[in-house]
């Protein structure tokens, strides 16, 4: 890269280089950093990038070019993502990350800004460069249309082929204002005469008969016998719009320039590229017109392979070429500075760094990355350990919110194995927010060069040579561009899938044949969402009993059978052309591929579900949305970890009936919930609307027990003028002092309060003072200083717990930073949340004495007994069926499997119960714990996995009886984080209003509310002021003398009349005597 | 009333009481289970803790360890002359120091708890409370006290307390008609009690009122309703299982003492009424 400089001075830039996640402390020393260091200190997990810069002068007579030493010059910091290849974590054993501080289990794959760990979530697009033939809108005045986004490193361009009512065909592209007749954009581009821009559209003569209007709008720009002529006429056409009232030479230089720059230019910008746009054109009107004949069908929107899914390394890219565009003009504005100062340039000085670090920070921070997105970069979430992989792997439509877009919303066939079907969001964002199916992996890109060469080397012909050839033309598309055409497809298209089954050409590359419009579509660039399957040769997967083995040894892995061609990746598009088997005794001669799992079509959430082939379909959706609510163990490090509020569970158990994905996305290791045992009855009523009664000395015993924490920190800022806050017991006369009480539990060294200290809503953590805000301008040796301000950090109003951990650190400014963990036991009490894994949830309705409880005749008493009419408009017989498992686990111990699609015959389920000892319902006799009678019926008893879910009473329950107002308004402020009022809305004030309880009304309303006493003056009826020096009441504006009475209203009511005039009104109240 | 053991050890007290009523067997239940006092840690005090649970998860621990009961020398601080503020009488401490200067991870037993008063002591020395890593120590002070279940799970003298009828099971051998395929009732029994012998006709072994739950699968699932099961009117299977806490004869003896207790206070009370002529 050369940079242009001020004349006589260039810079030529090198390599680029990202060293190891550091931090510059503000002693200046450099350190290497770890992950949970970064966290605990709000640091940025972030290493420098270095880029080789050349100066280079030249000398003004000779023109010779004087290149200086090359520098390694540090141009920013770049954000490290976790366990990535420059992640020092990315190689380390189990115990040595254990060392390290971090959980072994963690995914890693976010980053570290600030101290919070952020996601790029992925976005879903569609797909640039590839042509979309469609119906258009009722609307508008066209009939049928084609859309390519043209993208070339970050600038999209949108192009649109219109075909209008009369037949015409319209072009529009960024940067020229209006539509342009394709004909003459196509003479422009330089096609001599009408027969080649027919052969550029179609060799169909059907669709040639429908181009004459096409051809014909062209003939005002057509110079007979003169294609030169032609073309500046045409190239004239184009710059009369982008340069209006310019010379003719400058409109034809213009409009050349918007040709390459701004049409089509993934095709390229240079001159030799504008003959191939042309022929891009005609491919696009072709499309148009075979679909205008019906000769095609319009293009799917929704069709997974029109989608691309751009990675953080995509995110990334883009961001980072703005911000480094930003240093290179900023490098030129500095070294224009001082050039204009006639110093010697000095490319240290001139480099910025913060310019690039500011920019990723910002955007990482915020989530507001280029091109007006927003929400991109998303709080890692970390509930529970399901919760953060399901984040991790989440895929963003940027379709607005509120718009319908039905078809967009919908499940489309093609997303089979690639986007989980039950996980998405209820709601706005239903359908447009999904997850990666389990086994879907994002293509990566590969040299669209050496792929094309290589479709040459296997008989492509390209398009320049075309013209001549005769027979079959099956057109080629790589990545959506036209490469040329074949004429043996079958052979071809064999030997493409043989050579990536043996590895000559990537693993990403995927082929796909149209018949119906005779296309061969080839693509090898990044995002497409690929999933594996084994390929079948002769009904037969190349899977053997030899490769079981070895996998058991731990000799072969996955990379192996891709290696081998045992398995391949395949696209939405290859997977038109695939035959897939489910199951291996369903092959058939005619199948291509077999499933590796069908379970592996679901997500990391609906892994979790035990038989979801047997739920209602939105009842795995609800379950999905709930683990990442279930209380757990979200990281192994959690006491190390200092996450401004978390959860974790007591005794978290692996659920006795598991799905195999769990072991494999770590669940088990890592579990969110407990296994209860449940019966299934009525009892007295309290589970009435999916309530849950839970027996009391379960509770006792630590069912469900979890513990809250939340982080608060403090910072010993540094003020200009060299103030500085201070960590300590305030005294008495700073402003804002609380009293003497409060301070009682910090230490009287720092301030701090200590470990183990139990506290409530309210009491001091930290003590600190600030200097005062307003420094006034006193006098040197005037004797009182301003008093400092009291800013300590207090417990939140309607929280209690003990100090877990007390941290003091250092920020990157050097200032003092203190984090205070407090911990709170969260014994389940009613209404708490609990929720099966089956869509089921409920709240805590009534806690049982176990002497009153139902037990069976074997003594079992269940831990919760749930409603029936739970069971049958919600049809979750995954449940019933997870019980009956789970009682099987008992009796055998051996984990019940319930994965998703492996039991094919589930009555052999019942069969197994009964085989176990139990009836094969599930059900048990039971008897009544009050009375001691046997209950008539038999009552489903089984085992259910259970979580607790984060929404518990401790943190909702809120009443208030006086408290804080708002200052301006003088009303009760509102919600509970600021101990506000419940409000006595419309409806209930209406409710009043019926009943004639007028007192109640005014005290509800007035009274507990903002009443106040106005002074208004009689005379003018405008408000009157009280002066407190002379202890006298008056009207402004008639002077003294005039009665001024006292009036009640609220407060609302006084900023009304204020506000009336402030705007220039009188408001006048016209006072009476109250009879 | 006929009682009968069928089995008894230190654990397990399995017994048919026949000729008692319902409501009788259910209220020596639930006295049992929540109203025999037991002893248990109530109090901890902790002076150092290095392992990873927390201070309540560990008291909560220590709370649920089974003590052996003495309910001779020890009163329930509610009836304590004490007032319920801790004397000897009401009250036992006990104190578990640990300091792991092994190199190793050690896992503290209840067996670690040093105690005042050698009759109460943990029923199982064997039962973890927490593990320590290298370095780290536990030392904490404890109070055990005697209390009922109702106030909290850890005080139950029991560790199950259940009963079921005694069931009759009368097979009309002229209704059944041998059905053609094997006889499915022996097939839904959960408990195994018909002998697959004669696959034709369903032989129900002798002591199969052992285990039959009255779950009426034999009888459901009959074509020929040949099948009848039914629970023998006052005539109970009754167990007790035990952790230890206290031997069965202390349990159902307090239990009685109780049960009387309370009938005597209202017999007393009763009398005290002054019934208007």
């Amino acid at each position: 890269m050369i940079l242009q400089e001020i004349p006589g001075f260039k810079i030529k830039f090198g390599k680029i280089l990202v060293g190891k996640p550091k931090v510059r402390e503000a002693d200046g020393a450099t350190m290497e950093i770890t992950p949970i260091e970064a966290r605990i200190r709000e640091l940025s997990y972030a290493a420098d990038i270095t880029l080789e810069m050349t100066p280079i002068t030249i000398d003004e007579r000779t023109q010779r070019e004087e290149p200086e030493e090359t520098l390694d010059i540090y141009i920013g910091k770049i954000p490290i993502m976790l366990k990535s290849c420059r992640c020092p974590l990315e190689h380390l054993s189990e115990q040595e990350l254990i060392n390290r501080g971090e959980d072994p289990l963690d995914p890693g794959g976010y980053f570290i800004i600030n101290g919070t760990e952020r996601v790029l979530v992925t976005q879903e697009d569609l797909a640039p460069n590839r042509i979309l033939a469609e119906e258009a809108s009722r609307s508008s005045s066209a009939t049928h249309q084609a859309k390519v986004f043209s993208t070339r490193s970050g600038f999209r361009a949108p192009v649109t082929i219109e075909r209008k009512k009369d037949g015409n065909l319209r072009v529009s592209f960024p940067s020229v204002p209006g539509k342009i007749p394709l004909a003459i954009l196509m003479r422009a581009l330089g096609l001599h005469s009408d027969r080649e821009i027919f052969e550029a559209i179609s060799e169909n003569e059907e669709i040639q008969k429908e181009l004459i209007p096409v051809i014909d709008v062209a003939s005002e720009i057509q110079v007979v016998k003169d294609s030169k002529k032609s073309q500046q006429n045409a190239l004239d056409y184009i710059g009369k719009r982008v340069a209006i009232g310019q010379t003719k030479d400058y409109r034809i230089r213009r409009a050349l320039q918007v040709l390459d720059r701004y049409l089509l230019p993934h095709i390229g910008n240079s001159e030799e590229d504008r003959i191939k746009k042309s022929y891009y054109l005609g491919q696009m009107a072709q499309k148009v017109m075979e679909l205008a004949l019906i000769l095609r069908e319009p293009d799917d929107k929704d069709h997974y392979a029109n989608k691309r899914l751009k990675l953080a390394g995509d995110l990334f890219t883009s961001l980072f070429r703005v911000a480094f565009l930003n240093l290179v003009k900023d490098i030129k504005y500095q070294l224009e500075r001082t050039a204009v100062r006639g110093r010697a340039p000095n490319i240290k000085t001139a480099v910025r760094a913060d310019v690039i670090t500011e920019r990723i920070r910002h955007a990482l921070a915020t989530g507001n990355w280029v091109g007006g997105k927003a929400g991109v970069s998303q709080l890692l979430n970390r509930t529970n350990h399901v919760g953060t992989l399901s984040h991790l792997r989440r895929v963003i439509s940027p379709l607005s919110r509120s718009q319908p877009h039905f078809e967009a919303r919908d499940l489309h066939p093609t997303q089979w194995g690639k986007i989980c079907p039950a996980e998405t969001p209820e709601g706005p964002n239903c359908g447009l927010v999904k997850n990666l199916a389990l086994s879907s992996i994002i293509s990566i890109g590969s040299d669209t060069r050496i792929i094309e060469n290589i479709l040459f080397d296997l008989g492509v012909i390209p398009i320049n040579e075309v013209k001549n050839v005769k027979g079959e033309k099956i057109k080629v598309f790589l990545n959506g561009k036209l490469v040329g055409i074949h004429q043996k497809y079958d052979a071809f298209i064999r030997e493409i899938r043989e050579k990536r089954r043996r590895g000559e050409i990537g693993q990403y590359i995927n082929i796909g044949y149209y018949r119906d419009s005779k296309e061969i579509q080839i693509n090898c660039d990044a995002g497409r969402a690929t999933r594996p399957l084994l390929l079948l040769r002769n009904m037969k997967s190349q899977i053997n009993v030899d490769y079981v083995e070895k996998i058991k040894q731990g000799k072969i892995g996955w990379s192996d059978f891709i290696d081998k061609g045992i398995i391949e990746y395949l696209d939405a598009e290859e997977e038109e052309n695939a035959y897939i088997a489910m199951f291996e005794e369903d092959i058939k001669p005619e199948h291509t591929h077999l499933e590796i799992s069908p379970a592996a079509i679901l997500g990391i959430c609906a892994s979790i579900i035990p038989f979801p082939e047997h739920n209602q379909s939105p009842r795995n959706t609800y379950e999905a949305g709930m683990v990442k609510q279930a209380l757990g163990l979200f990281a192994a490090n959690m006491h190390l970890r200092l996450d401004t509020r978390g959860h974790t569970l007591h005794y978290p158990q692996q659920p006795l009936v598991i799905t195999s994905p769990m072991e494999i996305v770590g669940f088990n290791k890592r579990p969110a919930g407990q296994n209860f045992l449940i019966a299934m009855m009525s009892f007295e009523g309290f589970n009435i609307e999916d309530a849950i009664i839970i027996n009391k000395a379960s509770i006792e015993r630590g069912l469900a027990r979890s513990h809250f924490f939340r982080t608060y920190d403090a910072e010993e800022r540094k003020y200009p003028g060299g103030e500085v806050d201070k960590f300590e017991i305030p005294e008495r006369g700073v402003r804002g002092f609380k009293s003497a009480e409060s301070y009682r539990l910090l230490s009287e060294e720092d301030g701090i309060i200590e470990p183990e200290t139990k506290v409530n809503g309210g009491d001091v953590l930290i003590g600190r003072t600030s200097p005062p805000r307003f420094i006034k301008s006193y006098e040197e040796f005037e004797l009182m200083q301003p008093n400092r301000r009291e800013t300590s950090k207090n417990m939140r109003h309607n929280e209690k717990g003990i100090v877990d951990t007390v941290i003091i650190s250092e920020t990157v400014d050097g200032n003092k930073l203190v984090k205070i963990k407090v911990r709170d036991l969260r014994v389940p009490e009613l209404g708490d949340k609990f929720s099966s894994r089956h869509g089921q949830k409920g709240v805590l309705g009534l806690m049982v004495d176990e002497a009153d409880m139902p037990f069976t005749s074997s003594g079992v008493i269940p831990d919760i007994i749930i409603n029936p009419h739970a069971m049958p408009s919600r049809m979750t017989l995954g449940q019933l069926f997870e019980g009956i498992s789970g009682k099987i686990a008992c009796n055998t111990g051996k984990l019940g499997d319930a994965t998703a699609f492996e039991w094919k015959n589930i009555t052999k389920l019942q069969e197994n119960l009964v085989e176990a000892g139990f009836e094969f319902n599930g059900r048990e006799t039971m008897y009544n714990g009050i009375t001691g009678r046997k209950y008539e019926a038999g009552i489903y008893c089984t085992p259910i996995y259970y979580q607790k879910l984060y929404h518990l009473v401790a943190d909702k329950l809120h009443a208030r009886a006086r408290g804080p107002v708002q200052i301006l308004t003088r009303q009760p402020t509102e919600g509970r984080a600021r101990e506000g009022g419940l409000r006595f809305g419309e409806m209930e004030r209406d409710c009043l209003v019926g009943h004639g309880s007028a007192l109640l009304l005014k005290e509800r309303l007035l009274d507990e509310s903002d009443k106040t006493i106005i002074l208004v003056c009689e005379k003018c009826g405008l408000l009157a002021v009280y002066d407190r020096n002379r202890d006298k009441r008056y009207c402004p504006v008639c002077s003294e003398g005039t009665t001024i009475s006292k009036v009640i209203c609220s407060y609302a009511f006084k900023l009304l009349l204020q506000e009336m005039m402030s705007l220039g009104l009188a408001p006048r109240l016209k006072l009476k005597e109250k009879i | 009333m006929e009682l009968e053991v069928i089995e008894k050890d230190k654990y397990n007290l399995n017994l048919i009481i026949r000729g008692i009523s319902l409501e009788m067997i259910n209220a020596i239940r639930r006295i049992i289970l929540s109203w025999v006092p037991a002893m248990a840690i109530d109090e901890v005090i902790i002076l150092k803790n290095d392992s990873p649970l927390y201070d309540e998860i560990l008291a909560h621990r220590i709370g649920l360890i089974p003590l052996k009961t003495d309910l001779e020398t020890y009163r329930l601080p509610a009836d304590c002359e004490c007032g319920g503020f801790g004397c000897p009488s009401c009250q036992v401490s006990l104190t578990c120091e640990v300091v792991n200067d092994s190199k190793n991870n050690l896992i503290i037993y209840s067996g670690d708890l040093k105690t005042n008063d050698p009759n109460i002591v943990p029923v199982n020395p064997n039962i973890p409370i927490v593990k320590i890593g290298s370095g780290s120590s536990l030392i904490f002070e404890a109070y055990a006290t005697l209390g009922r279940s109702r106030t909290h799970i850890k005080w139950q003298p029991v560790s199950n307390i259940f009963f079921r009828y005694l069931p009759n099971i009368t097979f009309e051998s002229e209704k059944c008609n041998n059905c053609p395929d094997k006889c499915i009732v022996s097939r839904m029994c959960p408990e195994k009690l018909y002998d697959f012998s004669d696959e034709k006709i369903p032989i129900l072994q002798k002591d199969y009122w052992k285990s039959c739950t009255l779950c009426n699968a034999c009888e459901k699932n009959c074509p020929e309703k040949a099948i009848k099961v039914e629970g023998e009117n006052d005539n109970y299977l009754f167990f007790i299982e035990s952790d230890g806490v206290l031997p069965f004869n202390t349990i159902l003896k307090k239990a009685f003492e109780i049960f009387y207790a309370i009938i005597d206070e209202f017999i007393e009370k009763l009398e005290q009424v002054e019934v208007k002529e």
